[in-house]
């Protein structure tokens, strides 16, 4: 049993504690629908922290002067998952991690990653904090780099021949959370806001004053621009994840195998994929949504052929590339055991 | 031929009750539930994939039974 395929049937199949929960949806016309990941867990304790929950000082991490490279030093006392398309910037240009990795204590790492902020420059050597998740429509261009030209998975990243297409990434999410926000804004305005509990929305401009290049800019103006509706994505009990849908299938999906784990990293998900959840593209409801079908939606995952590829192999964990058909994506394992995995769309 | 989806479910049954299985094994199952991709795929979607895969397992039984009773009988063609 490999860690990637034990994690994927246990969710799946709803095994060993996994359970898939109810979809939820900002309106009842939304063609989006966030559904939990749940998990009975014991009292056991995590044994890791996600880089935002360690202190600036315990996990330092440097700019190395080179587009493709920042280097990290854990002088915590925790092993520390960073994830992939963590955004991690300062004084210098904006990066987004390539792979999701567990970073032990007293371990140095020259971490492969991409720019996200096309047009601010580099200043090797300066000192740069956790700024955000980055969404999953950059995400998957981010995992596009272990790909060769035979589009098959690699051990090699390849970030200078994927910079072009992240960046156009970036754009492309900027746009769209711009679209996003200009329509809750519109709706917020009509008459039917009430009925949905934004009549109350603060009249704030809804235009994001971040450049469309800026990432990390886009994501943090998001929490404002849409703190209605991350406001009424219900926080359950148990959760260690979440599936996004959309009018198109399984969108992402993102779990760990501790509450903990999601309860540090929920926010900023909610965050990046807030456009996104804030559907509002069927008001006159001509669709139906079929709330049976997502659980179904979320097992199909399954139903289809893997390939798997050790990017990360060290003593105590690992990480393993995923490609499906539709799907890219990574699980990690830490002490043999799968902490986290995470899936986007391909396209 | 063998059934891959009495193949699967018995791998998950097996997985259920302790056992472990191989990325091979994973590969196989995954391939037995292609059907519940396709479009229109008439199983209950709410239905646990356990069963999924036995209603999948019987139809097929059913199905190369239909089959092996339209075959012609071989030993008759020898005569």
């Amino acid at each position: 049993m490999t860690v990637a395929s034990d994690l994927l049937l246990d969710i799946a199949t709803e095994k060993n504690g996994y359970s898939i929960g109810k979809p939820w949806r900002f309106t009842d016309f939304s063609l989006a629908a966030v559904v939990p990941i749940l998990r009975d867990t014991d009292t056991r304790a995590r044994g890791y922290r996600l880089l935002s929950e360690v202190k600036d000082d315990q996990v330092k991490i440097k700019d190395t002067g080179h587009i493709d490279k920042v280097e990290l030093v854990n002088n915590s006392p925790y092993p520390v998952l960073l994830k992939a398309g963590q955004v991690v910037g300062g004084a210098t240009q904006a990066r987004a991690l390539s792979k999701s990795e567990v970073l032990m204590p007293e371990e140095r790492l020259v971490a492969d990653c991409v720019c996200v902020h096309s047009t601010q420059g580099i200043r090797g050597g300066q000192q740069v904090k956790p700024l955000t998740i980055s969404p999953s429509r950059v995400r998957r261009e981010v995992y596009r780099g272990y790909y060769n030209e035979g589009g098959r998975l690699s051990d090699h990243y390849y970030s200078t021949a994927i910079q072009n297409r992240v960046w156009s990434g970036v754009n492309e999410f900027s746009r769209s959370m711009s679209m996003s926000a200009s329509r809750l804004g519109t709706f917020a305005a009509s008459p039917r806001a009430g009925d949905y509990g934004l009549a109350d929305m603060p009249r704030t401009p809804l235009e994001f004053s971040t450049p469309i290049q800026d990432l990390a800019g886009r994501v943090t103006e998001a929490e404002d621009k849409f703190k209605e509706v991350i406001k009424k994505v219900p926080e359950i009990a148990n959760q260690v994840g979440m599936a996004l849908l959309t009018v198109n299938g399984l969108d992402m999906m993102d779990s760990f195998e501790h509450p903990g784990s999601w309860e540090a990293i929920r926010k900023e998900i909610l965050k990046s994929e807030s456009g996104k959840i804030s559907d509002l593209s069927d008001m006159e409801s001509v669709f139906e949504f079929k709330e049976e079908k997502a659980k179904a939606i979320i097992q199909e995952l399954l139903a289809t052929k893997f390939e798997e590829r050790a990017v990360v192999e060290k003593e105590n964990t690992a990480t393993f590339m995923l490609d499906a058909k539709r799907f890219t994506g990574e699980v990690v394992a830490l002490y043999g055991e799968p902490i986290h995995c995470t899936f986007v769309k391909k396209d | 031929m063998p059934n891959i989806h009495r193949q699967a479910k018995q791998l998950l049954d097996k997985r259920d009750a302790g056992g472990s299985i191989t990325w091979d094994e994973f590969q196989l199952i995954n391939t037995a539930l292609l059907p519940l991709g396709v479009r229109g795929c008439l199983l209950p979607e709410d239905m646990p994939i356990g069963d999924c895969l036995e209603e999948l397992a019987k139809l097929t039984e059913e199905s190369s039974l239909n089959i092996g009773s339209s075959l012609p009988n071989k030993k008759q063609e020898v005569i």
